[in-house]
């Protein structure tokens, strides 16, 4: 049966679902607010100044960054699928979140003054130097398959994780925790400088991911099938590694770990929007960002009075998903 | 005219000889056979000819010109291949597969022209795969997924098709449905095959290799003999006249 949709309408779908959503759950959280109130704190001023703080300074920055992180992981997702041909592929495979733990975990070692700003920073250099690696893995060996690529990317990630276990094992109790809240997942750190940091981030890497989605699209097939087409298979593979990468570490630095949004946002949206990276990169990171929002809704008012980690809540979701799939396939 | 050309080749892996100075042409518009035993390099040969293996000694040329003087890119714009690879991991539509024979005409962000599509459809239709073009390409059976690689070499508009076994596993309708599709399209045409009835019917010039060496190479007539098949394929042959087409029938079997 034929489930795809028309692009160009599902895309404007998708885009107004998206901004219901970004206004929608703006409403939500500890104190409940109405959606006229946010309608008219957005579009002129609002009636009463607390809402003004609790909507612009807290929740706008915060269902915003959910919005960019879903984006970011799904497009992620769908990019490293496809170029590895692999469906359990996500950006979390190259010791990403791994790099990005450790990065954190030594942070908490520095002095508490300098940790505020650090770990994000820390995260970010972590997640990128466990790219590196990998990378470093591959050219040193020559290694050019697919498969070599995932296996250096897991075995890293199995490395870094178990250094920083072994810090943690060994640290101070207050700090150990907070790197263990901070590798659950939240959007609690959000805030405008965050995401005009991340925003221009995702927004380069789209655009790179566009620009050779003909060539990306030629992976699909084979490797040997691409070059027929005259495709560089190494430099597009090394190129969108690079771009994922940059996606997730940017939002791995901020939000910390959130697992299986990258695996299964862009296995939902392919029947829909089919194979080809750039429709389904878009709709993928439309979906994501969406997804996103709503679960942090939901981590934010399902205990009352205290959030709930969002990395656990996807990977509730993922792990079931995923079982879901693996059925399918 | 000379259109692709392979001088005194030379291929290995790990030091054990798989191509052993290969001497190769294929003239415009000519339909060469590559015959030969299993492992005698047919493959091998043909992933040199469209730069997947770069030979250790020897020349390629195209068009009068070193295959290595060319990008990738403009390689591709000259040379299709339909490969043995029959598989996708995602569920790609007919159309998907097709499309992707427009990459190597194509500069970063150009959208597909009304031309575009014009083509696509004429090589689908072309194919016979008009009502199946949104079909999951993993669905097809093994003639149309083989006639959908046509089709996208045919939207490629190379000069040159380079075809690894095309007919392998095909039933016989298939097997010369497909070389029908693929002779009528006037290209040159570079494929290897183990039919050799299909190869005596098809092609205009046959290589006959064995250990990576070139036994013979020349017409069907003068290839085909019952004697060089007999100690290439180590077993007994006769080779007369197919009452049908008028072309060489070879018959391979012992005596019961």
């Amino acid at each position: 049966m034929d489930t795809r949709l028309p692009f160009l309408p599902g895309l404007l779908a998708l885009v107004i679902l998206v901004m219901l959503s970004l206004l929608l759950s703006m409403g939500f959280g500890t104190t409940e607010i109405g959606f006229s109130q946010v309608w008219q704190c957005v579009s002129a001023q609002c009636q009463q100044p607390i809402y003004q703080t609790i909507l612009l300074d807290i929740r706008l920055p915060r269902v915003l960054m959910g919005f960019l992180a879903g984006f970011a992981l799904a497009g992620a997702g769908a990019l490293m699928q496809n170029v590895t041909r692999n469906p359990l592929a996500d950006p979390y495979l190259f010791g990403i979140v791994a790099g990005a733990g450790l990065g954190a975990t030594l942070s908490s070692l520095l002095p508490e003054h300098l940790q505020t700003f650090s770990l994000p920073l820390a995260a970010f250099l972590g997640a990128l130097s466990a790219v590196f690696i990998v990378m470093t893995i591959l050219m040193n060996n020559n290694w050019r398959r697919v498969e070599h690529l995932l296996l250096a990317g897991v075995a890293v990630s199995f490395l870094l994780s178990a250094i920083t276990s072994f810090i943690l094992y060994f640290g101070e109790a207050f700090e150990t925790n907070r790197v263990i809240f901070w590798m659950m997942g939240s959007l609690a750190r959000a805030n405008y400088d965050a995401i005009a940091l991340i925003a221009p981030v995702i927004l380069v890497c789209t655009f790179i991911a566009l620009m050779f989605s003909r060539q990306l699209d030629a992976l699909l097939l084979s490797d040997e099938g691409a070059r027929t087409l005259g495709v560089n298979v190494a430099f597009v593979r090394i190129l969108s590694l690079c771009v994922c990468a940059a996606m997730t570490a940017v939002v791995v630095a901020y939000c910390g770990g959130i697992g299986f949004v990258g695996l299964m946002i862009p296995h939902i949206v392919r029947p829909f929007f089919g194979f080809t990276i750039a429709k389904l990169m878009l709709c993928a990171g439309l979906v994501g960002g969406c997804f996103l929002i709503w679960v942090d809704v939901i981590s934010r008012t399902i205990l009352p009075g205290q959030e709930l980690p969002i990395g656990v809540i996807t990977s509730v979701i993922g792990s079931v998903f995923f079982l879901f799939l693996m059925r399918r396939m | 005219m000379l259109h692709l050309s392979a001088e005194n080749l030379v291929w290995s892996v790990d030091d054990k000889l798989i191509l052993n100075g290969i001497d190769f042409t294929a003239n415009i518009g000519e339909t060469v056979g590559i015959l030969g035993p299993n492992g005698a390099g047919k493959t091998s040969f043909l992933k040199c000819l469209y730069r997947e293996h770069t030979p250790q000694s020897g020349k390629i040329t195209l068009s009068e010109t070193a295959l290595t003087a060319f990008t990738r890119r403009e390689i591709a714009q000259k040379i299709s291949v339909v490969s043995q690879h029959r598989e996708a991991v995602f569920n790609l539509s007919v159309l998907d597969v097709v499309k992707m024979g427009l990459i190597p005409h194509k500069q970063y962000f150009d959208v597909n022209t009304q031309a575009d599509y014009a083509l696509l459809h004429q090589a689908i239709e072309r194919v016979d795969l008009k009502n199946k073009k949104h079909q999951v390409f993993n669905t097809l059976s093994g003639g149309e997924q083989q006639r959908c690689f046509i089709a996208r070499a045919i939207v490629q508009q190379p000069e040159i098709l380079i075809m690894d076994e095309p007919t392998n596993h095909l039933d016989i309708f298939y097997q010369h449905q497909i070389l029908s599709i693929v002779k009528a399209l006037d290209l040159t045409l570079v494929m290897s095959i183990h039919d050799l009835n299909l190869a005596a019917l098809f092609c205009d010039r046959i290589m006959l290799m064995s250990d990576g060496e070139v036994l013979a190479f020349d017409t069907p007539e003068t290839v085909l003999k019952a004697s060089l098949l007999e100690q290439v394929f180590k077993i007994p042959c006769v080779v007369d006249d197919n009452p049908i087409t008028g072309k060489l029938r070879v018959s391979f079997g012992e005596q019961r």
